[in-house]
């Protein structure tokens, strides 16, 4: 896998601090470092948040070792404070960020282009095409790293990270180096202006240093004919299907190839001699026109007319991921030919699409979320209170899916620990609804607790119910602070968050078992009438975790006689082990699904669920 | 002899066992030395969500997706999840599909209908070169487990010849992916693949 090549460049490369927080489609890198980390002798572990994440594998860079630090693309605008404030200091020991941004996009928030950035903070910038491609680079991002004394954003997409293809082991360095932190307060302390500046211009210094990678062979590479009048100018994943399709066609003598691999900064002289041997080229890149906007400065500075096809000219779309169809038909503009492809029936593909119905993942079977939802709305069903008289907040996590039906429950969901604070706004703007906050553990840990504390300093009139399923469930099951346990497996403190709570000042925090329908009820509905910020701690563990750990109960069975068709059950819990039988007009658990959690039971008018 | 291109689409419910299955699948070819691909989407499809993976081989691949039309073999581990993927089907494609249906949420709480699996069957007929069909998840409960039903079809499309990967390479993938507590059961449950090929071929 594309993550598990990155992992190995960097153990390559002789990487000794590794640190992230846990973000698909980048979750794998660190993993997969986790599992060597004491064999190798590297410092892994899941950090915070992702801002935590750089500063902990920037402090260690600042002692000559090599550190590296991974993210998804909305990890990095947790991580930019910190980021600006490196491009200045720069680093001794090889800094490689990896930030995977997420076309489609398939478990993102948003189809975040986060190369900008990299022209933001001047950053040299490194996008592999493939795994292979990505365990070589993420090599050499160290070795420029510490030739530029800048850390290198090494960008990849989702197509790379989770591809899987042949890589070939290499050599792994030993690195003899003591780290030692040398003292120098005109680059590091960001306190003097004058010295601000100074570093400004030094940072502007490195980077033309840059270019001199950027324009060489390694980092951007003519292919095809280069003689030919018609140009295609690659970067990412889009170079995969480019290169397939280039050679199903047998098209490698008709076009001219620039493949460019440092996308900051861009090899301007080569993209100059490119455009000046070009009637048209065509520019692939995921997301935004980032290149394209650039290739254009260019082809303007030097006065050429070449006619640039790319998203701006509609030839390719700016929404979704692309793929070889989506690259075969641009192909085609270029050529002014129509390049074929296999035919499909359209009238198969409307069919099938009027046919299948939506399969979104559904909260699992015995999760707990499932029983917080459910007693938060019967808390507002018993209080009298209509649905639209209580916002529910969301946050990021498995439990945002509680948005779906049947549950309908979050109103918002946007970034980590938005939950409390868009809570409490809505109570300060003079709002007569109640605002609720849903946030998962680790989401809490993450962002949760500055939004806490302000809550309470301001009094906000606010309910915050933490999901506590003891892990960071979305991503694959990785400990956080709460877990007990670090990414190696070590013992750790378990930080509680109902003491973090009672250190903040809250006065109504309690402790409820989300399996426990009547008390999770009942203690949310004290919480939603106690004046100021109340904070209800729902605990049970993950179940899929909890199924890994031999702690599943004896699965519930329907009796048939006794079910009399009223759906509560299915309604209620959302649960997928439970099946509506059509035919007999009753409901089926699939016991191999069930995880016993009981829920389902415990709604059921007629007592018809009952344990095996 | 090595084929040039040799495209696999695998389509099933989240928990199915079709990342797996798509692992065995490109280790073997890896063992077959071939150059291969696999491009797969994780996260959020961990359970019961509709979960779609490729795995490519040959002399010629580069692209971890499959272009449209363009799979050799669909596995269809449940039959709207296949026709959710007809897209990559054309009259190359020959269809491997269990028809026990998984009614989605979106059915069971009564939002959207889950269609005859004979009306899925006719369209799939309709694109594809040839379908096979067979309820694949009887087999697999027989054995004692829905789980292996991935391996079970995979022994199927292995016994007929439908991959060209050597079953010797299959096994070994098969022993280096699947964990060592599952091992007996999945050997048994390819071996039961492959003897369903067998008998239905015959008859």
């Amino acid at each position: 896998m594309g993550n598990e090549a990155i992992a190995r460049g960097a153990i390559e490369a002789g990487v000794r601090v590794a640190t992230a927080y846990p973000g698909t489609p980048s979750t794998e890198i660190i993993e997969s470092l986790s599992l060597v980390a004491e064999e190798m002798g590297i410092h892994v572990e899941w950090a915070v948040n992702e801002k935590v994440a750089l500063e902990i594998a920037l402090g260690a860079a600042f002692s000559g070792v090599r550190a590296l630090v991974a993210m998804k693309a909305p990890g990095i605008n947790v991580a930019l404070d910190a980021l600006m404030s490196a491009a200045y200091s720069g680093t001794i020991g090889g800094l490689v960020i990896v930030v995977a941004d997420d076309p489609g996009p398939h478990t993102t928030q948003t189809e975040q282009d986060s190369r900008w950035l990299a022209k933001m903070t001047w950053l040299p910038m490194i996008e592999p095409s493939d795994p292979r491609d990505a365990k070589e680079f993420v090599k050499r991002a160290f070795e420029l790293s510490e030739a530029l004394e800048l850390p290198i954003i090494f960008r990849t997409t989702t197509r790379i990270n989770h591809s899987s293809a042949n890589v070939s082991l290499g050599k792994i360095m030993k690195i003899d180096k003591e780290p030692f932190f040398k003292k120098d307060p005109l680059r590091y302390v960001r306190a003097s202006m004058k010295g601000n500046r100074e570093r400004h211009a030094w940072l502007l210094k490195q980077y033309e240093k840059a270019r001199n990678f950027a324009e060489s062979e390694e980092f951007c590479r003519i292919e095809g004919n280069p003689d030919s009048e018609l140009g295609v100018i690659v970067s990412g994943v889009s170079y995969a299907y480019l290169r397939e399709l280039i050679e199903k066609y047998s098209l490698s003598n008709k076009i001219a190839i620039l493949r460019i691999i440092m996308t900051n900064p861009l090899p301007e002289s080569k993209i100059s001699e490119f455009l000046a041997k070009r009637k048209r080229v065509l520019i692939l890149e995921e997301l935004d026109p980032y290149l394209e906007t650039l290739i254009k400065k260019i082809a303007f500075e030097e006065g050429l007319s070449v006619k640039i096809l790319g998203k701006e000219s509609n030839t390719l779309p700016f929404v979704g991921e692309y793929s070889p169809g989506i690259v075969l038909k641009a192909l085609s503009e270029l050529l002014g030919e129509e390049l074929g492809g296999r035919k499909l029936r359209k009238d198969i593909l409307d069919k099938a699409g009027e046919l299948v119905p939506p399969r979104t993942p559904p909260m699992c079977p015995g999760c707990p979320h499932i029983g917080s939802y459910m007693a938060l709305k019967r808390a507002i069903r018993e209080l009298g209170l209509r649905e639209e008289e209580v916002v529910i907040f969301g946050d990021i996590g498995c439990y945002a899916l509680s948005f779906q039906p049947p549950f309908r429950a979050i109103w918002t969901e946007h970034c980590m620990g938005a939950s409390i604070g868009m809570a409490a706004g809505l109570r300060h703007a003079g709002s007569k609804q109640r605002a609720v906050a849903t946030i998962g553990d680790s989401t809490f840990f993450h962002m949760g607790i500055q939004p806490l504390i302000d809550a309470i300093q301001h009094n906000a009139n606010i309910t915050i119910l933490v999901l506590d399923n003891g892990i960071i469930a979305m991503t694959g099951h990785q400990p956080h602070p709460g877990s007990g346990y670090t990414a190696t497996g070590k013992k750790s403190p378990v930080i509680k968050i109902e003491d973090i709570a009672r250190a903040a000042g809250a006065k109504f925090v309690r402790v409820v078992d989300p399996y426990n329908y009547e008390e999770s009820t009942k203690v949310i509905k004290e919480a939603l009438q106690h004046e100021g910020v109340s904070v209800v701690v729902l605990r049970r563990l993950c179940a899929i975790v909890a199924g890994r750990r031999g702690l599943r109960e004896k699965p519930y069975f329907v009796d048939p006689e006794k079910c009399i068709g009223c759906k509560q059950c299915i309604m209620q819990t959302g649960c997928p082990a439970i099946f509506w039988i059509e035919d007999a007009k009753k409901a089926r658990i699939e016991e191999e699904l069930c995880f016993g959690c009981g829920l389902c039971s415990q709604v059921c008018p007629v007592n018809a669920i009952s344990r095996r | 002899m090595l084929v040039e291109e040799f495209n696999i689409v695998i389509a099933g419910v989240g928990g199915q066992g079709g990342l797996t299955l798509s692992r065995v699948i490109a280790h073997a070819a890896l063992l077959d030395k071939y150059n291969v691909r696999v491009g797969e989407t994780l996260g959020m499809s961990q359970r019961g969500g509709a979960v779609v993976s490729f795995v490519r081989f040959g002399q010629r691949v580069f692209s971890p997706l499959i272009p449209e039309g363009e799979a050799d073999l669909l596995i269809g581990l449940e039959p709207v999840e296949a026709l959710r993927n007809v897209r990559f089907v054309s009259d190359k494609t020959v269809i491997i599909l269990n028809t026990y249906p998984l009614k989605p949420l979106s059915v069971n709480i009564g939002i959207a209908k889950y269609p005859e699996v004979k009306e899925i069957l006719d369209l799939l007929r309709m694109a594809a070169k040839n379908v096979i069909e067979y309820n694949f998840y009887e087999e697999a409960k027989r054995l004692g487990t829905a789980r292996v039903m991935n391996i079970i079809m995979l022994g199927y499309s292995i016994g007929a010849n439908m991959i060209p990967l050597s079953e010797e390479s299959i096994l070994k993938a098969i022993k280096a992916v699947v964990p060592e507590k599952y091992l007996e059961a999945n050997i048994k449950a390819f071996e039961r693949g492959k003897n369903i090929a067998k008998q239905l071929i015959k008859t």
